[in-house]
């Protein structure tokens, strides 16, 4: 199961709370918000390549059309810079802007709507969801045992015949090791007093004081609770609304307070995650910044403002394995 | 009283009555099953306890992200998934009850969540409008706003003390004219009174179980 926490599992591959050392350890960043992203540990390697390799594997879809990285592109953010991703398996579009696969694994529930619990279970949904991967348990583990290097690899990882249990424990062990830390915001967190520029540092003040932290918080600077997406404004689509994925959780629960909530997304490596919000609707952070201005703290920012949280907000960006994540060149805007 | 006491006090009689049970049953234990089981227990109620802690931490303030909360629900399940390889009938229904109230719980703490993020960022945004100039483009101090703003934080900090919607009433500016959304020296106070639209959820919950 996975915790949010970026801690290791013990023996058990459970993380059981030793209260009295988590809360008292001394920690520099212990009274700010937002913590840094700790490198992934308790990781088996084999376990890991495995999963690598069925994520980027057309296989694990029924048309050999898509792979998860055909929309969880590393290079992009770990998202596809597209407003909806294709859905190759069922023709069209879906009704959705990719979240990013990089941190997924700090966030407590998963997707826009945070219907999953676990990664377990949401690969699994994605596996047999005829709108994405469009196959079946049988088709797939037929598939993967026919192929020798398969067989031999996931033999030696896991013991016994290749099932659905050892690809979706693959799949995790691969999730669990795309996490960035290292962003220059963890180095200040940390100590180091010059990672970033006084007036990123002013971005981080203004990020407070408006109340953007309430939500954003946390190791994953979100990802940990639920929130209304349109507090003193009304969600743009709240007239017409023809998606389900525009409804939030309501599509999920079907309860009325649960319209329009959403599972606050990350802010971790936002700078490289354009477009923004479930349906992409803003082009630009400093869009979407402008939005959640006007929508959830009913405020007009000055340009400048805008300005300094952009620059705080790029402070988020990350590494994986040691090499920065990779900024894509601006989207064209219309 | 956070998260609600009905749940609260479901998930602690609960916890009592199959840590009871389990102990009773495994008077000859498999070793390895007696251990397990116990860890699971003690899993059980320490971070039944450090929940409740820690959601009082947060509704005071003190809680600097809600990671710990995610933490202790998420132990709490592993907890009952460990619990429930005791193959015991009895045990069983006890633990389809528990997971119930840890259930209704988790709901209520998400409510929680959501509506304390949100009373966070008000009162953040209260000190930035407080500490705003109020000089409605003069260049001079308004005695008039500043008394208002004043009067308005000397009600928010009633209302945080006694969350209820007469309390609420209590914070809201008598007409709003002196605030005008118009004035924009003083940036955005309706989003301020605007988010004492509706007590939180989590007020609501607590007036309806007479906490």
């Amino acid at each position: 199961m996975s915790h949010p926490s970026g801690y290791g599992a013990d023996d058990a591959g459970r993380k059981h709370l030793n209260a009295s050392e988590e809360r008292t350890a001394p920690s520099q960043h212990a009274v700010e918000p937002i913590s840094p992203v700790e490198p992934p540990t308790g990781l088996d390697l084999a376990k890991v390549r495995l999963g690598e390799r069925l994520f980027g594997d057309v296989r694990v879809s029924r048309g050999a059309r898509v792979a998860c990285i055909t929309c969880h592109q590393l290079d992009n953010g770990g998202a596809d810079h597209r407003d909806f991703s294709p859905s190759p398996e069922a023709g069209g579009m879906l009704d959705h802007n990719t979240p990013t696969i990089f941190n997924a694994v700090l966030n407590f529930r998963f997707n826009w709507s945070g219907q999953f619990r676990d990664l377990a279970e949401q690969n699994s949904f994605i596996l047999q969801s005829p709108k994405l991967m469009n196959t079946n348990w049988t088709e797939l583990i037929g598939k993967l045992r026919a192929d020798s290097e398969y067989s031999t690899a996931f033999g030696n990882a896991y013991g016994g015949p290749l099932d659905a249990v050892q690809v979706l424990d693959a799949l995790e062990s691969y999730e669990r090791s795309l996490v960035t830390p290292n962003a220059r915001f963890d180095r200040y967190l940390r100590g180091e007093r010059d990672a970033i520029t006084p007036e990123e540092k002013e971005g981080y003040r203004l990020f407070k004081a408006f109340g953007c932290v309430t939500c954003h918080q946390g190791i994953n600077a979100g990802g940990n609770l639920f929130q209304q997406f349109g507090i003193f404004e009304a969600p743009p689509m709240s007239e017409g609304a023809n998606r389900p994925s525009d409804l939030g959780r309501f599509a999920v629960t079907g309860q009325e307070r649960d319209r329009f909530v959403f599972r606050v997304p990350s802010l971790r490596n936002v700078a490289l995650t354009a477009p923004y919000f479930h349906d992409g609707s803003a082009a630009t952070l400093g869009a979407a910044v402008n939005v959640m201005a006007r929508k959830q703290l009913g405020r007009t920012l000055e340009g400048a403002e805008v300005g300094l949280l952009v620059g705080f907000l790029e402070t988020l960006t990350g590494e994986h394995f040691g090499r920065p994540l990779y900024r894509p060149p601006p989207r064209e805007t219309q | 009283m956070i998260i609600g006491t009905v749940p609260r006090l479901a998930v602690a009689a609960g916890i009592l009555l199959v840590v009871s049970l389990v102990l009773v049953r495994l008077m000859s234990p498999d070793p390895s099953m007696h251990a397990r089981t116990l860890n699971a227990i003690q899993t059980l109620t320490l971070n039944a306890a450090a929940l409740q802690r820690d959601a009082l931490e947060a509704r005071a303030g003190m809680l600097p992200n809600y990671d710990p909360l995610v933490r202790d629900t998420a132990n709490l399940r592993d907890a009952m998934v460990e619990l429930r390889r005791v193959d015991n009938a009895t045990i069983g229904e006890h633990l389809n009850k528990l997971t119930e109230a840890i259930d209704e719980q988790e709901a209520l703490l998400e409510a929680f969540k959501s509506d304390n993020a949100l009373l966070r960022n008000s009162l953040r945004y209260l000190a930035l409008l407080i500490g705003a100039p109020v000089t409605h483009g003069t260049g001079t101090l308004q005695p008039a706003v500043t008394s208002e703003l004043s009067r308005l934080a000397e009600a928010m900090l009633v209302f945080m003390q006694d969350p209820r919607a007469d309390s609420m009433q209590q914070a809201r500016s008598p007409a709003g004219q002196s605030l005008s959304l118009a004035d924009r020296d003083v940036p955005g106070d309706d989003a301020l009174d605007g988010s004492l639209q509706a007590p939180p959820r989590w007020a609501i919950a607590e007036a309806g179980d007479g906490a």
